[in-house]
């Protein structure tokens, strides 16, 4: 019985543990499923999150994009307003709440970017820049410093030297840029069309830029270039950088205005350099200065008691005026014991129709403002006598058209002196004239260098292109020059020097440092 | 009734509702295992979708980046796209022979301000497409802007 029941108790106990075996055999096959789904749901994140990432590249992109664009207005519109500088966070909301509206980048796409400048916008400016994209957000921060059209070349060039059915022009006179004598050129250098030179020519430390698709040497063949050193060539100081690769090819061009242009931003009209007929310095900035004979001090004629003009009300011919007579002299407050020594500009805006300085004509230019006179050894200077330009540095010569017949040569010489030399670029010259330009040296060594900024290039009202500059002798022009033609004949040096940062004619602003801010 | 056959008819309820459950368990192996079949084809396949996506995306940055060094003013616009190769670990090749990506890339240039002169006032546009070889799947799209002294 024992036996019989044995197998009942059995059967009930194993009926017992089946049931057991079931539960655990659907506990593990719930259990495999919860980890089955928990994979799925792992893959299903990571897939997701990788998309996150692609989003996060995005948002970046788009924020650069962004910053790119904003930097181009920059260089163009001096008027733009600042965003105020938030958080990710707090542009996300704002976004969310349709606070900001995000530019679309590319357009009709779900990714995009909001960018301003932030603080006060100057030489120097902060701009930010947020990138979307699905929802997810990045921020640029970048500092970018002003860049100005004079700093891209020593000499830029921008005749195409083209015929005028736009193929390449040999001819003699469709020159972009032209090497006679021994002329030699220190710096970045560039043109839009033929570069003429010869063995006798030297190119010191490069590079050379070859703009566009119509620059090219005459012969083909690139000049070889070389180092600058001390007093190589005269009047060098210092040691260059041989650029690398020497001749550089530059599909785009950099944008320079017309002088036209340059006088429409600098002036916030539409009138051109003839906005500087009426609008300029010319009854005040303009003194004598006389030498006395036996010291040799040099003074400036400003006796309140005994006013004087330099140039007359309609007159806009600066050329008699460097060599006055003795009975205006007087009349001004020059003595017996002094003599003429030459013409003083204040920071300020001249108009001329011509300049015709002679080799014997001194001009010098006060190129500082009044704060500055003590900080630099000028205490006993006078002050500006231009209104209300007492802290204004620059002098900007501008050189518009005749108003009756055509327009006439523009001459300087090397007696254009800076009082205070640091920046050729506190001199400017635009010139809308149709007559050119030339600069005459002297053959000393070291030759004395005539530091300018000379924007010659201004275009009719049917736009054709024109301004032409001649460089004579010994001229050493250190700064920058801008031309349709540039013509370097005799021993002239041109060397480039990077102009003072200012915000007028911006060619583009350049980020010096950018970052990821969260 | 004997004691033997009450616990027999016992057992056979017992052994009927077992069934049940066999069968129930049978559908839920069958189901965790299709689940888990689909699993097995899915998790690497996902891999590979995360690999080619991320891939793509290094490889788009990378050439933008390349652009961007060359820098606005040396950069020419394409008339036809740069075209590179790349293996299934982003290792360059000269050819589409074991290549995973192709990746192509333009510039162009905007007339930003509408005057019909390309200079440095206008935005170079570089875009970058990545693609399998024989470009019939696009893998990833970069696009961006360049600014004469930009970033």
């Amino acid at each position: 019985m024992l036996r019989s029941n044995q197998p009942t108790n059995q059967s009930s106990r194993v009926a017992s543990r089946r049931g057991i075996s079931l539960v655990i055999a659907q506990a593990l096959i719930l259990a495999m499923t919860l980890l089955i789904v928990a994979t799925q749901l792992q893959v299903i994140g990571q897939l997701k999150l990788t998309r996150t990432e692609k989003d996060y590249e995005h948002a970046l992109q788009a924020a650069e994009a962004g910053a790119n664009l904003y930097l181009s207005q920059l260089a163009v519109n001096p008027s733009i307003a600042a965003i105020p500088d938030m958080s990710v966070q707090a542009f996300r909301q704002a976004v969310k709440n349709g606070t900001i509206t995000v530019t679309r980048y590319p357009a009709g796409s779900e990714q995009g970017y909001y960018v301003g400048h932030v603080g006060t916008r100057g030489v120097s400016v902060t701009v930010v820049s947020y990138g979307w994209s699905h929802g997810v957000a990045r921020k640029v921060k970048l500092s970018a410093r002003v860049v100005s059209i004079f700093d891209s070349s020593t000499v830029y060039a921008l005749n195409p030297s083209l015929t005028a059915g736009g193929l390449p022009d040999a001819s003699n006179g469709n020159y972009s840029w032209r090497f006679s004598g021994s002329a030699r050129v220190v710096g970045a250098c560039g043109s839009l069309g033929r570069i003429d030179y010869s063995g006798n020519n030297d190119f010191y430390d490069g590079p050379i830029y070859l703009v566009g698709p119509h620059a090219r040497f005459f012969n083909g063949v690139a000049p070889v270039v070389i180092q600058s050193g001390p007093d190589v060539p005269d009047g060098h100081s210092g040691t260059g950088t041989l650029a690398s690769p020497a001749v550089q090819i530059n599909p785009r061009s950099v944008h320079i205005p017309t002088a036209d242009e340059a006088a429409n931003t600098a002036s916030g009209s539409t009138l051109g350099v003839e906005y500087f007929r009426s609008n300029n310095n010319n009854a005040t900035g303009l003194r004598y200065l006389v030498k006395h004979k036996t010291t040799g001090a040099i003074r400036e004629l400003n006796d309140p008691t005994k006013p004087y003009t330099v140039m007359s009300g309609t007159d806009y011919a600066l050329d008699g005026e460097f060599s006055p007579g003795p009975s205006a002299l007087s009349a001004a407050g020059m003595t017996a014991n002094e003599n003429y020594y030459a013409l003083r500009a204040y920071p300020g805006n001249y108009f001329f129709d011509r300049i015709n300085q002679q080799t014997s004509n001194v001009l010098v230019l006060r190129s500082y403002s009044d704060s500055e006179r003590v900080s630099l050894g000028f205490g006993s200077a006078p002050v500006n006598p231009n209104p209300g330009m007492s802290e204004a540095q620059n002098i900007r010569f501008w050189i518009g058209h005749r108003s009756g017949g055509g327009d006439p040569a523009t001459g300087f010489s090397y007696q254009s002196y800076m009082e205070y030399t640091r920046y050729a670029s506190r001199f400017r010259v635009y010139v809308a004239s149709s007559g050119g330009v030339s600069v005459s040296g002297t053959n000393q060594n070291p030759p004395p260098p005539f530091r300018v900024n000379l924007l010659v290039y201004n275009k009719t009202p049917a736009g054709d292109q024109y301004g032409s500059t001649t460089f004579n002798s010994g001229t050493y022009l250190y700064g920058s020059m801008i031309g349709w033609q540039v013509s370097q004949g005799g021993s002239t040096t041109t060397e480039k020097e990077l102009s003072e940062a200012t915000l007028e004619d911006v060619l583009s602003y350049e980020v010096t440092d950018w970052r990821e801010i969260e | 009734m004997t004691p033997s056959r009450y616990s027999g008819l016992r057992q056979r309820t017992r052994r009927g509702f077992t069934y049940l459950e066999l069968i129930a368990s049978a559908m839920l192996v069958a189901i965790a295992g299709m689940g888990a079949m689909l699993s097995w084809r899915l998790a690497p396949q996902a891999v590979a979708n995360k690999r080619l996506t991320e891939m793509s995306v290094q490889l788009a940055v990378s050439e933008l980046e390349r652009l961007k060094a060359v820098k606005y003013q040396n950069l020419s616009d394409t008339t036809t796209p740069n075209v590179f190769y790349y293996d299934k670990n982003g290792g360059a090749l000269v050819s589409s022979t074991g290549a995973t990506y192709l990746v192509k890339s333009t510039v162009l240039t905007q007339d930003t301000n509408g005057d019909n002169l390309y200079d440095s006032l206008d935005l170079r546009e570089l875009t970058v497409e990545v693609w399998n070889p024989a470009e019939t799947q696009r893998y990833e799209q970069a696009q961006t802007l360049l600014a004469y002294g930009g970033l």
